[in-house]
C-alpha cells in the first residue's frame, strides 16, 4: 500500500528524491491470506502495514524510525522534520552529537508519555542551510494525530475511499497509533541504548522493531499469530497436519 | 496485527473482491535457504566488491539480496516501486549520502517493493 499511497504520489516522490539517498529493504517475505473458494477462484491478499522508514546519518546510524504506513502529508512533514534533524545534528561534533542525539529522543518520549505534542526543528530559512533550532513550543504541528484511537473504532471495518485511497479512515487511525504508541516505544529505545545507539543498523534493528514495535515477529514463521490462529480452531488433527 | 488479520479476512469474503491468483511455488523453493540461487546471487556482488562496510552488514546484504534480486523469483510480476530513484542497497545509499550530505532514508518491508505482493 505504500508504494501506492506514498511511493508513487509525485509530491511525496519529489521530496525523497529531493531530500534523500533512498533504498528499501526486505526482512521477510511477505505473508500473504488465501481463502480458495473452489472451482479455481482463489482470493489472496497481502496484511498490510508491516513496514518503516528509517532516517540515517550517511555513517549508517538510524536518527530515528517512522513506523507502519503515514497518510501522505503526515509522511512529508515527519521526512522534512527528519531531514531537519539530520542537518542539525551532522553539524556537530561527534561527541556532542551523541549526546544531543540522545536528548532529542528523551524529551520527545518524556512529551510523547505526557499526551504532549513532540518539539519540532525550525529552520531559519526555506532550504533549511540556514540555522536551524529544535524548540518545543511551536503551534501548527498537526495535533490530531496525538487524539487517542477509541478502543470500539479500531475494531470496526470502514469502508474504502470512493476516491483517494490516502483517505482511508484504517490508514487515518493508523497514523495516530503510529504517531502516539509506537513512536513512544522508539524513541524510548533510543532513550536508553544512548551512545551505543550509534552500532545499530536497519537491517540489525528488524527483529526488535518488528517484534516489539510492529508486532509482527519476523524471526517466528507464524510471525507470533500461531496462538491466534489455532487457538480459536477446534480440530487438532487438521492444525498438526498443516 | 491480529486486528489486520481479522479486518482482511472480513475484507476477502466481501462481494466483488475476488483477484485472480497464482501459486508461486517455484519462487519460494528458489528464494529460500537452500537454494543455489539465493546464495550464488550475494556472493557474486560480494567477490565484485560491491559491498563495503562491516561482516555484519555484508551478511544483512546477503540475507536481504535474496529477495531484492527479482531474477532469484522468476515466475514473480514485477511492478514498478513508485516513482522514487532507489539506490540498490543500505551501503550504496550510505556512499552517496556522504557525497551529496543528505541523509539515508531506508523503507522496511515484508516481501519485494517492485513486486506485486508487498
Amino acid at each position: 500500500m505504500a508504494r501506492t499511497v506514498l511511493f508513487s504520489n509525485t509530491e511525496i516522490a519529489d521530496f525523497i528524491n529531493e531530500n534523500f539517498e533512498a533504498c528499501w529493504q526486505s526482512v521477510r517475505k511477505v505473508p500473504l491470506v488465501s481463502i480458495d473458494l473452489g472451482q479455481g477462484n482463489v482470493i489472496k491478499r497481502t496484511l498490510n502495514g508491516n513496514i518503516a522508514t528509517y532516517v540515517c546519518f550517511s555513517d549508517g546510524r538510524i536518527i530515528d524510525i517512522l513506523p507502519g504506513l503515514y497518510e501522505p502529508q503526515a509522511y512529508k512533514d515527519r521526512l522534512k522534520q527528519l531531514c531537519l534533524a539530520s542537518k542539525y545534528f551532522s553539524k556537530l561534533g561527534n561527541e556532542k552529537k551523541n549526546f544531543e542525539l540522545e536528548k532529542y529522543h528523551k524529551l520527545q518520549e518524556s512529551r510523547l508519555r505526557a499526551g504532549k505534542t513532540p518539539a519540532r526543528f525550525i529552520a531559519a530559512n526555506k532550504t533549511g542551510d540556514g540555522e536551524i533550532e529544535f524548540v518545543t513550543k511551536y503551534g501548527d504541528h498537526d495535533k490530531r494525530w496525538l487524539e487517542p484511537l477509541k478502543e470500539k473504532s479500531a475494531y470496526k471495518i470502514k469502508a474504502l475511499p470512493t476516491g483517494d485511497l490516502a483517505s482511508w479512515q484504517h490508514l487515518l487511525d493508523d497514523v495516530r497509533l503510529n504517531e502516539s504508541e509506537m513512536r513512544l516505544k522508539i524513541h524510548n529505545y533510543f532513550a536508553k541504548a544512548g551512545s551505543s545507539s550509534k552500532e545499530e543498523s536497519p537491517a540489525k534493528l528488524a527483529g526488535w522493531l518488528y517484534k516489539y514495535v510492529l508486532h509482527a515477529d519476523i524471526e517466528d514463521p507464524y510471525l507470533g499469530l500461531k496462538t491466534v490462529l489455532d487457538g480459536t480452531y477446534p480440530f487438532p488433527e487438521i492444525k498438526a497436519n498443516r | 496485527m491480529r486486528i489486520r488479520v481479522a479486518a482482511l479476512l472480513c475484507l476477502a469474503m466481501l462481494p466483488g473482491s475476488s483477484a485472480p491468483a497464482q501459486e508461486n511455488t517455484n519462487r519460494w523453493r528458489s528464494g529460500f535457504p537452500g537454494s543455489k540461487m539465493a546464495i550464488e546471487t550475494p556472493l557474486k556482488k560480494l567477490i565484485s566488491g560491491s559491498f563495503s562496510g562491516s561482516i555484519e552488514a555484508k551478511e544483512a546484504e546477503q540475507k536481504n539480496a535474496k529477495y531484492q534480486d527479482s531474477s532469484a523469483f522468476p515466475d514473480s510480476k514485477t511492478i514498478k516501486a513508485g516513482l522514487i530513484s532507489w539506490r540498490p542497497n543500505f551501503e550504496a545509499a550510505c556512499a552517496l549520502a556522504s557525497k551529496s550530505k543528505k541523509p539515508v532514508l531506508v523503507f522496511q518491508l515484508m516481501g519485494n517493493l517492485d513486486e506485486e505482493f508487498c
